[in-house]
């Protein structure tokens, strides 16, 4: 088992620093990596090669971030990398609101990254993100991909520093740390996506 | 438009939290609505129970709420962030949780209300405490000595070096020939303008045999 808990500097280094453990330990089969990224470096580096590609043995994979990457590049580093992964947790919580992270709580996308794992066997995830509605949010609970693999969703909707967040997860809930605020009601957030409707 | 999002607080579906170690709550944000509901047990394996409020609650209804969502036997740390509660408050948490071990709190009077509750806090299983407000009553010499006498672990915060050498006083000098027994490791914050005048009156005055490093913001002691 091996911990990365590094600062990186830019997505490019991430990817140079897993491709030099991978060489380093090609026998290493379970990961947990931490990403902490200067959110300035984002549109500098927001174009990595998708061809970019470690092969790696990595069968248990645990990512954590609080940056919101590009999906596209989690996609394209997931799929060029790992593919003989077993299992998959996923964490990313972020208090930056903006369009581009909405990419993370979209089934279709995760469906379509998650099929490319062959050998996948337990996948879990918890995203926590600001949003308008969560009309997209439930799409996870009725998505006969992941309902085929009885990997179940829970969702809830909570106020916390005046932004309203959704918080997405693989039930049960796979972290160890919980922050519980209020949950909004269910007409507030009916109330949040006619807002969503009218205005989009 | 799409079913519901499920309650975290009161949710159908069986013991989804089973894994969740660290619960941190948000008290001010909850709603009357959802703390007078009854619930069952939904955190059972938490060991680390953080209360964080802004504002002022009714504890009454809150602890009621709280002790019937979580399983209090695993809860090893406590971490109280109010912006005030009161002492009973502290008291019936710190029963309620017996088998706390360690205690961090911030909180208005913070050290009054513990030092109120020393005879309680010494019964307890508590062996760490760490207070963020300032310590300057050194009056109640007994409470003080019952408060500390079966810790291992003290973080102080003091305003002056001469609050500091009055607590090193009462825990290592001792009056009547009480001194804490059990103490480990102590932490004493203050800015400290010349961290070897402390040394010196460490090493001047204390016979008791132990390890100490000072910088200009904090002493360290290990026994």
């Amino acid at each position: 088992m091996f911990v990365l808990n590094r600062i990186i500097e830019d997505y490019e280094s991430f990817y140079y620093d897993i491709g030099r453990l991978v060489d380093y330990i090609p026998s290493v089969q379970y990961l947990t990596v931490h990403i902490y990224t200067d959110l300035q470096n984002i549109s500098k580096y927001s174009s990595i090669k998708s061809s970019y590609s470690i092969n790696s043995n990595i069968r248990s994979l645990q990512i954590s971030t609080t940056n919101n990457i590009p999906f596209n590049q989690i996609e394209n580093f997931f799929r060029n990398s790992f593919h003989r992964l077993e299992i998959l947790k996923f964490f990313f919580k972020t208090d930056a609101s903006s369009q581009s992270c909405l990419d993370y709580i979209n089934d279709k996308r995760w469906e379509f990254l998650l099929q490319s794992f062959l050998s996948l066997q337990n996948f879990s995830c918890c995203i926590e993100l600001p949003i308008h509605s969560e009309i997209i949010s439930n799409s996870f609970e009725q998505n006969q991909f992941f309902l085929k693999r009885n990997w179940r969703f829970s969702t809830q909707i909570y106020t916390y520093s005046f932004n309203t967040i959704l918080r997405i997860h693989t039930i049960p809930y796979p972290k160890r740390r919980l922050d519980i605020m209020y949950v909004i009601s269910f007409f507030l957030s009916f109330f949040f996506a006619l807002i969503y409707l009218f205005v989009f | 438009m799409c079913s519901s999002p499920s309650k975290a607080f009161i949710d159908d579906t069986n013991n989804i939290y089973f894994r969740v170690r660290d619960l941190r709550i948000l008290i001010d944000t909850i709603p009357l609505t959802i703390l007078n509901k009854s619930s069952r047990i939904i955190y059972e394996n938490v060991t680390s129970l953080t209360l964080i409020s802004n504002k002022s609650f009714n504890e009454q209804r809150f602890l009621i709420y709280l002790y019937s969502i979580i399983n209090q036997n695993n809860v090893r740390y406590l971490i109280i962030q109010l912006d005030d509660c009161s002492k009973n408050f502290l008291l019936n948490l710190i029963e309620k949780f017996s088998k706390v071990y360690s205690l961090i709190i911030s909180t208005y009077h913070s050290w009054s209300k513990l030092i109120e509750l020393s005879s309680q806090i010494s019964k307890s299983n508590l062996r760490s405490l760490n207070v963020y407000e300032i310590f300057i009553d050194f009056n109640q010499y007994d409470s003080i000595h019952q408060l500390f006498n079966q810790l291992e672990i003290i973080s102080v915060v003091v305003t002056s070096i001469e609050d500091c050498y009055r607590l090193l006083t009462i825990l290592f000098i001792g009056n009547q020939k009480k001194t804490v027994e059990k103490l480990r490791s102590l932490t004493i914050k203050c800015d400290f303008d010349e961290p070897d005048a402390i040394a010196n009156w460490i090493r001047a005055n204390i016979l008791r045999k132990l390890s100490y490093k000072c910088t200009t913001s904090v002493l360290t002691i290990w026994l």
